[in-house]
């Protein structure tokens, strides 16, 4: 049984439709990268399945439960966190508190996930006591990880983990996402350097028109010519 | 000179402790919220009920009204607001306008429109190194700090002030970490109109209560809110007492009859130059 299972998802803001019938499914274990160009949907594919957009059509069932209406604050507490792409920390709080506020629903004592996230991220431990808004986009965008972390959550939904960072941070996010999946945590991100991202995936869905374009392995993405042409400029 | 400092002090609690809920209420429900000045009033026209009427301590009389000024103002969220609050800021900010004036005119209706006080009679002065300080208003100076103080702490220290100046950073943010936004919406309520309530009986205990005393107090808690940077509850403190200094201090220079427009002027001065707020909060 597959972790997380999207069927048929319609869903959209207004009068219009952005998603007309989407199919994704990630197992245990995956990182699942979605690409696609600009305007195809990515972003409210992964706001839908967290509850930001309500679904119109279609089913999403995680873990085997149904989820399909369900809002973010009960999303949380079945096992999924998500990073939005921006302002995804708390600017005025400490690093150390923006991570706290990931656990705010934790009871009892999350010392040991923090020093588990200081551990992974160790530049965090270093500036625990700065504000996470003074900090660089790559700073933040692991402040970002870390509080989604914090929840011990199955499923980690990153939205263009790397968008306005540079070459060498963007490669160090990556890295740091593999190392997360090896810790047991599966990933569903969308990512616009789509060769990048779906170098470190397993599978991979490319998304056109709010359609379901190809779905592949990373690598048999990445050497299709299709893909190639129309997405990763060769 | 020092003796306006030491005034500008106790004027600059009072002011700073209406703006710290001005400020969250601003940032966290995104609506400047015109009825506090009269929450003020509503704190200290409750007092004077259980102070007068029932003949209770003022401390006693102070507790019961602040916690049912807290109540009133979660009421008035959920009669109110919340309908709402799916609608623009301005409409809010008109509601608000419109939930300030019925609480003036209640006000006025239940205890009438003469100056009332807590407690008659002629208070002689303190004298400490020259400066003249009435007993009540050591009271106020005391109880102002033990406040801030104690608000300070609830927001550095606990998990529900901390989530309240998440809320404040990024309201979206907090929902998607899991924080109940409706829950954190009533505390900011509790906790605004709790301050409020106080900072309308210090005032009442420092001059007198009259049902536009709250009104009157809206432009110096605007001023020092916006001048501590909207949204950021240590910068409406600090702004509390710029504002109140300099208000206190003008009189050296203008006419008593001047500070309001002090508060004014140095509002407008602030927009035009530093929008963000003297203590760099982002926009």
């Amino acid at each position: 049984m597959a972790l997380l299972e999207v069927s048929g998802l319609r869903a959209g803001y207004a009068e219009v439709d952005i998603l007309h019938g989407v199919q994704l499914a990630v197992q245990e274990g995956e990182i699942v990268c979605v690409v696609g160009p600009n305007g195809a949907g990515k972003s409210t594919l992964m706001k839908t399945i967290f509850g930001l957009v309500p679904v119109r059509d279609g089913r999403i069932v995680f873990q085997g439960e149904d989820i399909t209406g369900l809002g973010p604050a009960q999303i949380v507490r079945r096992g999924m966190c998500y990073v939005p792409q921006s302002h995804n920390v708390f600017p005025s709080l400490t690093v150390e508190e923006n991570l706290e506020m990931g656990a705010f629903i934790r009871t009892g004592d999350f010392r040991d996930k923090m020093e588990e996230m200081f551990e992974l991220f160790p530049i965090l431990k270093e500036r625990r006591r700065q504000k996470a808004g003074t900090m660089s986009g790559g700073q933040q965008q692991m402040v970002a990880m870390a509080r989604a972390l914090m929840l011990d959550p199955k499923l980690l939904l990153l939205d263009e983990p790397t968008a306005g960072l540079s070459p060498k941070f963007a490669e160090l996010v990556l890295e740091k996402v593999v190392e997360i999946n090896q810790r047991g945590v599966s990933v569903l991100m969308i990512e616009q350097n789509a060769r990048a991202g779906l170098a470190i995936s397993h599978r991979g869905y490319v998304l056109t028109m709010g359609r379901n374009r190809i779905d592949d392995t990373g690598q048999a993405l990445l050497e299709n010519e299709e893909v190639g042409r129309l997405f990763l400029g060769g | 000179m020092a003796q306006l400092i030491l005034y500008g002090l106790i004027y600059g609690g009072i002011i700073s402790l209406g703006a710290i809920g001005l400020t969250l209420i601003a940032r966290i429900l995104r609506f400047s919220h015109f009825a506090h000045g009269d929450m003020m009033a509503l704190g200290a026209y409750l007092a004077l009920l259980f102070r007068v009427t029932f003949g209770l301590p003022m401390w006693v009389s102070a507790v019961c009204s602040v916690a049912l000024t807290a109540a009133a103002a979660v009421a008035i969220d959920r009669i109110f607001y919340k309908p709402l609050r799916r609608t623009s800021p301005a409409i809010l900010l008109i509601a608000s306008v419109g939930v300030a004036l019925v609480l003036r005119h209640l006000i006025q209706l239940f205890w009438g429109a003469a100056p009332q006080v807590y407690q008659r009679g002629v208070e002689r002065s303190l004298v400490f190194w020259g400066l003249r300080i009435r007993p009540v208003q050591v009271w106020i100076l005391v109880m102002a700090v033990v406040i801030v103080v104690a608000v300070w702490l609830f927001l550095q220290k606990t998990k529900l002030g901390k989530a309240m100046r998440a809320m404040a950073d990024n309201m979206d943010l907090a929902a998607v970490s899991g924080i109940d936004t409706e829950r954190m919406v009533i505390w900011t309520w509790v906790l605004g109109a709790a301050l409020a309530a106080a900072a309308g009986i210090m005032l009442g205990l420092d001059t007198q209560l009259r049902p536009a005393m709250g009104w009157l107090m809206l432009l110096p808690l605007f001023a020092a809110a916006i001048l501590g940077g909207l949204g950021n509850p240590y910068g409406a403190i600090a702004g509390g007492m710029v504002i109140a200094l300099a208000q206190e201090l003008s009189t050296l220079v203008f006419n008593t009859a001047y500070k309001p427009a002090v508060s004014f002027v140095l509002m407008v001065l602030l927009l035009l130059l530093r929008p963000q707020g003297l203590f760099g909060g982002k926009a």
